[in-house]
């Protein structure tokens, strides 16, 4: 009998070697992950749905995976811009009825979209729970894309500030207007109460004169430095052009309907500061406590 | 201070510019022989021959308001390159002419009279072109103007000439490519260039100079070495790598009072609230999201009536 057993004990230890080989391998492969960006805006209406649109192209263009997630819970609208007529929403992932992968959409521009509860008042009323499932939702899409651009809700409401914190950074688009910068302003007050604020940098969208957006940010970044000792990041300006003013529904991104106008351009450019400013946008190993995952879930644990 | 020229230049001063620098002419230029007779006895001899970056011969004749005898040497010249341009080539191997008929009369001056680039163009000789060069000085340093007075082939816009029609498609598309995709980044880039070279420039001087030369395009950003571009994907290293640099400058231009880490350093809030977070923090950051009188003229600069609340 002793024979046998020494055979099986051998078997098994073998076995046991093996699973903590695997385990030490499994261990050792870095986690990689995309570069996840929040794109917010302080009011309403100052282009940030256009913006992160052909923002999401031009980084296609150029050779990055990005997908878009719409995280305007109640009034998503990612899906119209960039042509997509969505079967599944955020809503499905967050009742628990889809994951991820079933409710990614690609669209025929390139991007990948998750599109937002368009019309949904309950998405209004999310909670931590909802958060969870987020997470692991935004965790998956940031190991698969080189760029996860988060559609976040025009102004302030604990859903999309959670959403914002959750990025790696923010990008906030205002417009030259009073009414859009002091509610730009109130944004990055609010902002500047949270642990761990991710780097703001702000566009200026809609400007009818060349070189206005710099004086605006300089005003915008002023203020947030004197009354709340926050730095802000100047990432260009995107020129008012009657292309973008006279979209009419099922229209192409304007990186693909008018590749060579100003504002075109400008989305170029900017994604090139964007890039400056980040460095490359490209998944990446990184520590997993670093990940967006456990980023919301840090969030949420604290609450 | 610019001041305009001190001294008119010389037919020697003149060609002693070109021997100096040929490129100032245009890119990729290069000197072969100086004064050659080609018969034209008490007319004066051609002052140089050059090649140019497509590998074609270019005569280049030096006046000034005195030389009357320009236009009868012109003549002479451009028939007796026409009649012996295979020997000549052959005579010249130095030269490593590609196309020795496919040449170009240069005629260069210091100023030229109107009257005077009438009767030139009165000869009617596609191949001929007219360059002023014109001096003036910023504090105590000369600079220099190159003007393209008139150009037969073709007529310039603004300062950007078209390719030469002797550059192949695929070199051509390679020089357009570059010009194209510099122009997109930013509306204040400048296109300029002569009939070999494209020179993209901004605000911040040069940045990027691609150009034909031997059947090969170039391109060099500035206190960089020259590298050659073979196909679109060069090309498109070449763009990123001055969409850089563009934004390098445009950023220290612009004031960035400090970073972000400063500020994260920061343990306690800087409204000097504490810190809290979760949904419940959120929810308190709203209920404190009024502007104060204070910020408020700060980003308006008006006085309002009612204290406005964010919106949400």
């Amino acid at each position: 009998m002793e024979p046998e057993l020494d055979k099986i004990t051998s078997v098994g230890q073998r076995l046991v070697q093996r699973l903590l080989h695997w385990r030490a391998v499994a261990s050792n492969t870095p986690h990689v992950e995309g570069r996840t960006i929040a794109v917010a805006s302080g009011k309403g209406g100052t282009g940030k749905s256009f913006f992160i649109t052909n923002l999401a192209v031009a980084l296609h263009q150029s050779g990055h995976r990005v997908a878009v997630v719409d995280c305007d819970y109640g009034l998503g609208n990612a899906h119209l811009l960039l042509g997509v007529n969505p079967k599944m929403t955020l809503h499905h992932l967050m009742s628990g009825v889809a994951s991820v992968d079933a409710i990614l959409e690609r669209t025929q521009y390139g991007p990948d979209l998750v599109a937002g509860g368009s019309g949904i008042s309950s998405m209004g009323e999310l909670g931590p729970r909802h958060f969870e499932l987020l997470a692991v939702a935004f965790g998956v899409l940031a190991k698969s894309h080189d760029v996860v651009l988060l559609d976040c809700a025009a102004g302030i409401s604990p859903q999309s500030m959670m959403t914002l914190l959750a990025a790696e950074s923010i990008i906030l688009v205002t417009n030259p207007e009073i009414a859009a910068l002091t509610d730009a302003y109130a944004l990055i007050k609010c902002l500047a109460r949270q642990p761990r604020v991710p780097e703001i940098q702000v566009v200026v969208n809609r400007v009818v004169e060349l070189g206005l957006g710099q004086p605006t940010f300089e005003r915008l970044a002023e203020v947030a430095q004197r009354f709340i000792g926050r730095s802000l990041h100047y990432i260009g300006e995107i020129p008012d052009n009657p292309a973008v003013s006279h979209r009419r529904l099922g229209q192409a991104p304007l990186l693909v309907s008018h590749p060579e106008c100003n504002a075109a351009m400008g989305v170029r450019t900017v994604m090139l500061a964007i890039e400056h400013t980040m460095g490359p946008l490209r998944a990446s190993g990184s520590k997993k406590e670093d990940g967006v995952e456990r980023r919301i879930l840090r969030l949420l644990r604290e609450h | 201070m610019i001041r305009g020229p001190i001294l008119p230049l010389t037919r020697a001063g003149l060609w002693n510019l070109v021997v100096e620098a040929p490129a100032r002419i245009e890119r990729g230029l290069r000197l072969v022989a100086e004064d050659l007779d080609f018969g034209t006895g008490d007319l004066g001899n051609v002052d140089g021959l050059l090649r140019d970056a497509a590998g074609n011969p270019v005569l280049v004749l030096v006046t000034d308001p005195s030389d009357s005898a320009l236009i009868a040497r012109i003549s002479l010249v451009y028939a007796f390159w026409q009649r012996n341009h295979r020997s000549l080539s052959r005579a010249i191997p130095e030269a490593q002419m590609r196309n020795p008929g496919s040449f170009r009369i240069l005629v260069l001056a210091a100023a030229l009279a109107q009257g005077s680039v009438e009767m030139l163009e009165r000869l009617a000789i596609a191949q001929l072109e007219i360059i002023e060069f014109e001096r003036f000085q910023v504090g105590a340093r000369e600079r220099l103007v190159v003007r393209r007075q008139r150009s037969n082939r073709l007529p310039l816009s603004g300062q950007l000439e078209e390719l030469d029609a002797t550059i192949d498609a695929a070199s051509r598309g390679l020089l357009s490519q570059v010009a194209e995709m510099l122009c997109r980044l930013d509306p204040r880039i400048r296109l300029e260039g002569d009939r070999f070279s494209r020179r993209v420039t901004s605000d911040a001087g040069e940045l990027c100079e691609s150009f034909y030369a031997d059947g090969v395009v170039h391109a060099v950003i500035a206190d960089h070495p020259t590298c050659a571009l073979n196909n679109l994907d060069d090309v498109r290293g070449l763009v990123d790598r001055v969409a850089r640099r563009h934004l390098a400058w445009l950023r220290s231009v612009k004031a960035a009072p400090e970073t972000a880490r400063e500020v994260k350093a920061e343990a306690v809030s800087p409204v000097g609230l504490p810190r809290r977070s979760g949904f419940e923090a959120l929810s308190a950051s709203l209920a404190t999201a009024t502007l104060s009188r204070e910020e408020w003229n700060a980003l308006g600069e008006v006085q309002p009536e009612e204290m406005p609340r964010s919106s949400g």
